[in-house]
Parts: structure tokens; C-alpha cells; sequence
């Protein structure tokens, strides 16, 4: 029984393209959620998912100009994501219409435009590619980059810590402290395009907010504490890779859909069972409180 | 009261405790009773009283932990009273940062194969 389940446990990681897949996962699985309860705690959370989409067009352009060149296509996807940022800014900057109707809309197009641009150049697998994304052929190169990208995002939050929870929740205060808020907006605006470009190898355009927003989510239910909210997200994130990337081998399912599907499963248990705001909490606490015996020794 | 005080503590979960105000001074007011009743002095410092609130404390952190934590927990007056990110100097959140990145990069290493 031990053995079997130490089989199922290593035997993926035997191969070096599943210990590459592995590793990547954990990387963005480190990063990506940190930047998830960011975004949840401003009320941003369909911005990253809109975000994912807006680097399409850079990806595929790249694509279009140098086939499947990794750096390029991160570089495209990094121009096009800010080059979106800065548009739906201005509008919402000049023309008043709000930031998360503004990029909806920029998001929209530029997924359009990516798809119809990949269609134009390359062929059905190459689109699928793109907007699915396939864990198992990172490459060392590809991992090299994932890591990279990771750590400078974890870098990058440790040094502004401070500074982004104070944007996240008073902005005002951030500025009357001397720092302009709308340039810690625009790091970590930064940072979140740089996670969804390293994403989109392992999981696709589609799914890249995913690990991002998923377990961010969940966390919410685990925790108040914006410590808790991290360490549970980074937690969750880093089972479902792992046990999403196992089912997969040995199911022969798709990997980046079983991770995704996995912490899609954590944020359902968590909505449910969750100390905070848990659905079925009222009813664990309404058992609790009326324990047997207890009414009689109060008489 | 005198005769709920044999069996009953504070932080016992059929008392109404729901962290308020008035509970804490009805808890307050108990174990003030507790101290100057005469027949209360003899059972406060018995050893049976002890263990009846030690039994109590544990079998009801067991159970409530989570309504228990204002009776158990002690602020620090001269800092946060969790562990607080925010707290901690940039030098700290970074040298903080260095520990899952240095198994990430152990990780990468394994993965790369640069262990031959």
C-alpha cells in the first residue's frame, strides 16, 4: 500500500519534462497568488482575468514575426499588457468611464485581434497552444525564465510591501506619506502582467489568471489577516499544482486544466467549509454552541 | 451564582460568551464573588479547583478556540501583537523572501539538472 502510494507519488518525476513542469508550477504557484490577494483586496479580480487576455495580441505577433521564440513572445506579451494598462488608464483618465469597464472593453479586442492574428500565421495547434498552454514542454530555458520571473515578483512585493497594502487601502494616505500612489499602482500593475506572461506557457492565455485568482479567492475564507490570506493562497496553490500535475500523469488528463480544476476545488471546499463567512459555518456554530449537558450545569 | 461556580468557568461556551463588553464584566464580576465569598475562598485555592480550571480551559480551547482567543491572548504593548508583515523592516520581508526562493532555486537546480 506504502509502496504504491510512494509510486504514484515519484514515479511522474522520473521524467526530466515532468520534473521541469513540476518546478515551473511551483514557481508561478509561489508568486502568481500573492499578487491573486492583492488583486481580490482592491476589487480587482476580474482585471487580472482581463489582463491574461490583453497580452494576446503581443504573443502573437511575436509569434508571427519569429515563430516559437519564448523570450520574444514574453516580451511581445509584456509590451502588449502594458501598452493595455496605459490605454484603459487615459480612458478612464479623460473620458471618465471606469477602469474595469475600460479594460473589459481594450481586453475584448485585443483577444480578438491575438486570435485572429495567430489563425493568420501559424495553424489550429499553434492557437491551441496559445490560449491552452502545455506545461510539459517547458524547457530548462523556459523554467530558467518562470524562476526568474518569480522571484523578482517575490523580490519586488517583499521591498514594496508596505507601500502596496497602504495602495490597496488608502491610497490618500499613501500619497500624504510622500509616495505617489499611482506609481505603486503601476508596479504592481507591472508585476501582474509579468505573472500572466510567464503563465501563459504553462497554462494557456485562458487559464493564466487562474492560479492567480483562485486560491487568492479561497484564502479569503481562511483568513482576515492579510499574512493568514498569503500563506493560505501560496498553500493551496502549490497542492493543486502539485496534485494536479500527479492526476494528470496518471489519469492522462491535460495538465494545465487539472491544476486549474484542482484549485477551482479548494475555493468550492473553501466556500463551504471556510472559518470565515463559510457557508455551512452558521450551522457548525449553531451545533457547537447548544452541546449537550452544558444547558443543565447552567441551571 | 454560588451554586453555578462549582462547575462553572468563564470561558465556558453555554455562558452566553460572546466577547462583549457586559460578558467580560459578568465574568469579571464571577470571579470577584469567587474571592470573597466565604464558602467560595475555601474551594478558590483547593487543588480540585485547579484542575476543575485547567480541565475547563483546555477542554474548552478545544472546542472554541476561535471565541477563546481574548481571554488567552495577551497583547504586547510595545509592538504589534501578531506576527504583522507590515512590522518588519524591508531588510526582514527580504531576507524573509530568501527562504522559499532558495528552495525554489534548489528546486530549479534539481529540475535543470545541474546536479549531473
Amino acid at each position: 500500500m506504502l509502496d504504491t502510494l510512494l509510486w504514484w507519488l515519484t514515479s511522474p518525476f522520473d521524467y526530466a519534462f515532468m520534473r521541469r513542469a513540476l518546478v515551473a508550477a511551483l514557481a508561478l504557484s509561489l508568486s502568481a497568488p500573492i499578487l491573486g490577494v492583492f488583486l481580490t483586496l482592491r476589487g480587482m479580480s476580474l482585471m487580472g482575468e482581463a489582463l491574461s487576455h490583453a497580452i494576446l495580441p503581443g504573443v502573437a505577433v511575436a509569434f508571427m514575426l519569429a515563430g516559437f521564440s519564448l523570450p520574444l513572445m514574453m516580451t511581445g506579451g509584456v509590451l502588449a499588457g502594458l501598452v493595455t494598462v496605459a490605454l484603459a488608464g487615459g480612458v478612464t483618465q479623460f473620458s471618465g468611464l471606469k477602469e474595469d469597464a475600460a479594460m473589459a472593453s481594450l481586453c475584448l479586442v485585443a483577444m480578438a485581434a491575438g486570435v485572429l492574428i495567430v489563425s493568420l500565421s501559424g495553424n489550429a495547434l499553434d492557437l491551441g497552444h496559445v490560449l491552452f498552454g502545455t506545461i510539459l514542454t517547458v524547457d530548462s530555458r523556459t523554467l530558467m525564465l518562470v524562476a526568474v520571473a518569480s522571484s523578482a515578483i517575490v523580490l519586488g512585493v517583499a521591498i514594496a510591501f508596505r507601500a502596496l497594502v497602504m495602495e490597496c487601502l488608502d491610497p490618500q494616505f499613501l500619497t500624504l506619506q510622500g509616495r505617489h500612489a499611482g506609481w505603486t499602482h503601476a508596479l504592481f500593475m507591472m508585476m501582474v502582467v509579468l505573472s500572466l506572461v510567464v503563465s501563459f506557457q504553462t497554462l494557456g492565455t485562458l487559464m493564466a489568471a487562474g492560479l492567480m485568482l483562485l486560491p487568492a479567492a479561497a484564502a479569503r475564507y481562511w483568513s482576515q489577516r492579510l499574512e493568514g490570506m498569503i500563506a493560505i493562497a501560496v498553500g493551496l496553490a502549490l497542492i493543486s499544482s502539485v496534485v494536479g500535475l500527479l492526476v494528470s500523469y496518471h489519469a492522462g488528463l491535460p495538465s494545465g486544466p487539472a491544476i486549474i480544476l484542482l484549485a477551482g476545488l479548494g475555493y468550492g471546499a473553501s466556500v463551504l467549509l471556510g472559518t470565515h463567512r463559510g457557508l455551512l459555518l452558521p450551522y457548525v456554530r449553531a451545533k457547537s454552541a447548544v452541546a449537550p449537558g452544558h444547558a443543565k450545569l447552567r441551571q | 451564582m454560588s451554586g453555578q461556580s462549582l462547575l462553572w468557568h468563564p470561558a465556558m461556551p453555554n455562558c452566553d460568551n460572546d466577547g462583549s463588553l457586559l460578558q467580560r464584566m459578568r465574568d469579571t464580576a464571577a470571579l470577584g464573588l469567587a474571592n470573597v465569598h466565604p464558602h467560595m475562598g475555601v474551594w478558590r485555592y483547593s487543588a480540585l479547583h485547579f484542575t476543575n480550571h485547567f480541565v475547563m480551559l483546555y477542554l474548552n480551547l478545544f472546542r472554541e478556540g476561535h471565541r477563546m482567543v481574548h481571554r488567552t491572548h495577551r497583547h504586547r504593548p510595545e509592538g504589534p501583537c501578531h506576527f504583522s508583515l507590515m512590522s518588519l523592516s524591508a531588510t526582514r520581508r527580504l531576507l524573509l523572501a530568501a527562504a522559499p526562493l532558495g528552495v525554489l532555486w534548489l528546486a530549479v537546480s534539481w529540475a535543470a539538472g545541474w546536479w549531473g
